[in-house]
């Protein structure tokens, strides 16, 4: 009855999406089968592995999931079945000693916790959540660190409501403790806001956790409880799936609500809610190499000249938010339009909504090839500023041009006016492809540098170059160093290919080092589908330098679509885990209406790598 | 990709394995594990919450790491049943069990703090309190094999 009933067999890592310091690791455990019965264990764990895999958020999320299995053999086969439960009286001598009738219940199977973590801590170190499989067909399971589940039919479902709590801090939806009709002191849920992301005690809209995921047209809260000494009994007045506050939640008739009707933390055989899908989604996220495309709802008109995106706390709660700028180019004079997506976390969704579509007052020219965006507080005011940028294809020679927003406001609105239209001097060439613009201190002397790039276009294969803007003053004029304003044109080397739809630039510790990183990215246009590539140049010294090299074109991977207007980079410590995510920003123009896609790259390697 | 950029490690992590039986709660192993790190709580908005956080300290006493969580530490368990509607809950006689925390692995990190409020309701009024408190920079405890 203890670990000297058998002996840990091995580790198998059954499901293999890379490598284990980066992924989420699931960790499936053998308990009560014999040496000759771990083929079954085999198959069982393979069985929930498909399973789980196959479960909405799971599935979208598997890039980023390795499962393992640890043999672990026992000298007897099953589990504890007392017979003062009503079981067969079994004591077979097991490794982790599982056992059922706990507490007087059946179907309360238990095992020896920290034994399990022993095992687990020494053959998976990096394990994210573990399951123990107890070879035996009584119908049971229990929580707590290790969840554990019995063989019985629909038994595993024990597992993954388990997971919900131990892995993803899921509360319980369901409104009573001990049952319905049974509880006399579960009336009312005491004061006070649970942890836990899918309960809440408040009823108003604005105050609600979830409130982004509530429609307009849906009440709040939809249901409340008629009679708080009892479990509500009405039905759902709402089609399934809707999202709101009902209430009845946390163990409690009234004051606590949930977000659906129905969920996998309130019944075993349910779907799990949008909400609690999204807690999945921001606990594993990270975990894959890079998130699917998110689209930026809204008009993008249908011809643009240029793109880009930027990550700032425009609305100062702490969390990042993405600013897109796009150029439209409806025939005649263009114009250019920003707007921001409010709280993006850290499963790629925007939470906080989008801002309306912010006109950017005059002159962007008639035809451009390149635009940019980035923010700062230029001003030194405490405000962000916004810098936004463009490349004027007037025929011949092309220029470049700046201008400053001053002083956004939390929702994200120009309050200081505009700067005037500020010439960037020197060669941007006859024919670009991009262009973007970053913002950072690269001389250290406590003022923002303005980095400009160009994807020149010169016929055959295209080339990359950045010049900085020394030293921009409180009035967004670059002031030099060093006895020069600008520094020369620089080339970023490496391939660009020969046609191009889309180029920008990011600055920023992309590696973790500690020092200023230039992430150059572009978009390539060969015939058929295009494909997006990003490549870092290590350390930008005092100078402007690359000083340590730069890697070649780092592909990333999925869908660019086959014509696109505007590419965007940004760097962003988006899942708060220390370590730099890439933002990666397209304008897909599919014929009709544009259409603007982002998706993020997570935890940067100290090779600059998404693993 | 190089075989170093494979196995290129993320973050320093501690693995925190404690046991607890009634009130006292013990911190068993210490773990230094290459994997993600869970982001803190620090980005503001937080809203003060009923339920457990924990709180990596510097050696004065500054929050450098701060995350709340659902309470590990169990006075009942959950009992389940194949039809909806059919859990239940049965208090424990004497709260035992294990838990495990992830914390990222600081070199200024000093002291490790737990807080827990309850949902129960005579004890939710008293509100959140520490429940203990752990040397972080002290040898990792030993544990008898079994």
């Amino acid at each position: 009855m203890s670990t000297a009933d058998g002996s840990v067999v091995g580790v198998t890592k059954i499901v293999e999406r890379g490598p284990d310091s980066r992924r989420w690791n699931l960790v499936l455990v053998s308990e009560g089968y014999r040496s000759s019965e771990l083929a079954n264990f085999a198959t069982h764990a393979q069985d929930f592995a498909t399973t789980f895999l196959a479960t909405p958020p799971y599935d979208a999320l598997k890039g980023g999931i390795n499962i393992h299995r640890i043999d672990v053999s026992s000298t007897d086969s099953g589990a504890d079945d007392p017979t003062a439960c009503g079981g067969s009286g079994a004591t077979p001598a097991t490794y982790f000693d599982a056992h059922f009738c706990n507490s007087g219940i059946r179907r309360l199977l238990l095992l020896n916790d920290i034994s399990v973590l022993t095992v687990v801590n020494a053959r998976v170190p990096e394990w994210h959540a573990i399951l123990v499989i107890v070879n035996s067909t009584v119908y049971g399971g229990g929580g707590g660190a290790v969840a554990k589940y019995s063989l019985a039919t629909d038994a595993a479902l024990i597992g993954m409501h388990e997971l919900g709590h131990a892995a993803f801090g899921l509360a319980d939806e369901y409104e009573y403790w001990a049952g319905c009709g049974i509880d006399t002191n579960r009336n009312n849920h005491p004061v006070g806001e649970p942890t836990e992301p899918n309960v809440t005690t408040s009823n108003t809209r604005a105050a609600i956790k979830w409130r982004d995921l509530i429609a307009a047209a849906t009440p709040v809260p939809i249901t409340t409880n008629p009679d708080c000494t009892m479990c509500d009994p009405q039905p759902s007045p709402v089609a399934a799936g809707t999202v709101g506050a009902f209430e009845g939640a946390h163990y409690y008739h009234c004051r606590a609500y949930r977000p659906e009707f129905d969920c996998r933390m309130r019944n075993l055989a349910a779907p799990f809610c949008a909400v609690c899908s999204r807690q999945i989604r921001r606990t594993i996220g990270p975990h894959l190499p890079w998130s699917e495309p998110k689209e930026v709802p809204g008009w993008f008109g249908a011809e643009d000249q240029g793109a880009e995106i930027a990550v700032a706390d425009v609305s100062g709660n702490g969390q990042p938010d993405l600013v897109v700028f796009h150029v439209d180019n409806p025939g005649g004079e263009n114009h250019g339009y920003y707007r921001i997506g409010f709280d993006v976390d850290a499963g790629a969704d925007i939470t906080g909504g989008w801002s309306t579509i912010e006109a950017v007052p005059g002159w962007f020219g008639a035809e451009d090839q390149g635009a940019g965006i980035a923010l700062a507080d230029i001003s030194g005011n405490g405000q962000p500023d916004l810098v936004v940028f463009h490349v004027d294809n007037p025929g011949g020679e092309n220029h470049g041009y700046y201008r400053i927003g001053w002083n956004l406001d939390t929702t994200g609105k120009v309050t200081g006016g505009w700067s005037g239209i500020k010439a960037v001097p020197g060669w941007f060439g006859a024919e670009d492809q991009g262009a973007g613009i970053a913002l950072a201190d690269i001389s250290g002397n406590g003022r923002p540098d303005l980095v400009v790039f160009h994807l020149d276009n010169p016929g055959g294969e295209n080339h990359g170059y950045y010049r900085i803007g020394w030293n921009l003053n409180t009035a967004g004029d670059v002031t030099g160093a060093l006895g020069t304003a600008w520094s020369d044109v620089k080339p970023v080397p490496g391939w660009y290919g020969s046609e191009s739809h889309g180029a920008a630039i990011a600055l920023g510790d992309a590696r973790g080092t500690g020092q200023i990183d230039i992430v150059v990215n572009h978009i390539d246009n060969p015939p058929g589908e295009n494909h997006g590539y990003y490549r870092i140049g290590r350390r930008v010294n005092f100078g402007g330098d690359i000083a340590d090299g730069i890697t070649g074109p780092k592909l990333i991977p999925g869908w660019f679509g086959a014509e696109n207007q505007g590419a965007g980079v940004a760097l962003a410590d988006i899942s708060g885990n220390g370590r730099m995510d890439l933002v990666v920003f397209h304008l897909d123009n599919p014929g009709g209406e544009n259409h603007g896609y982002y998706r993020i790259g997570w935890n940067l390697s100290s090779s600059g790598d998404v693993l | 990709m190089t075989d170093a950029e494979q196995h290129d490690l993320p973050q320093q992590a501690l693995r925190l394995v404690f046991e607890y039986e009634g009130d006292e709660v013990k911190l068993v192993s210490q773990q230094r594990v290459a994997m993600l790190v869970p982001p803190g709580d620090t980005r503001g908005g937080e809203e003060e919450r009923a339920g457990f956080r924990y709180e990596v300290q510097d050696r004065e006493g500054r929050a450098l790491y701060r995350r709340a969580a659902r309470n590990p530490i169990r006075t009942d368990m959950e009992v389940f049943g194949p039809e909806p509607g059919s859990f239940t809950h049965v208090e424990t006689a004497e709260p035992r069990g294990v838990f495990t925390l992830l914390i990222p692995d600081l070199e200024e990190a000093h002291t490790l703090a737990l807080v827990a409020g309850s949902a129960e309701p005579e004890q939710a009024a008293r509100g959140p309190r520490e429940i203990a408190r752990f040397n972080l920079s002290a040898e990792p405890p030993r544990r008898e094999s079994k």
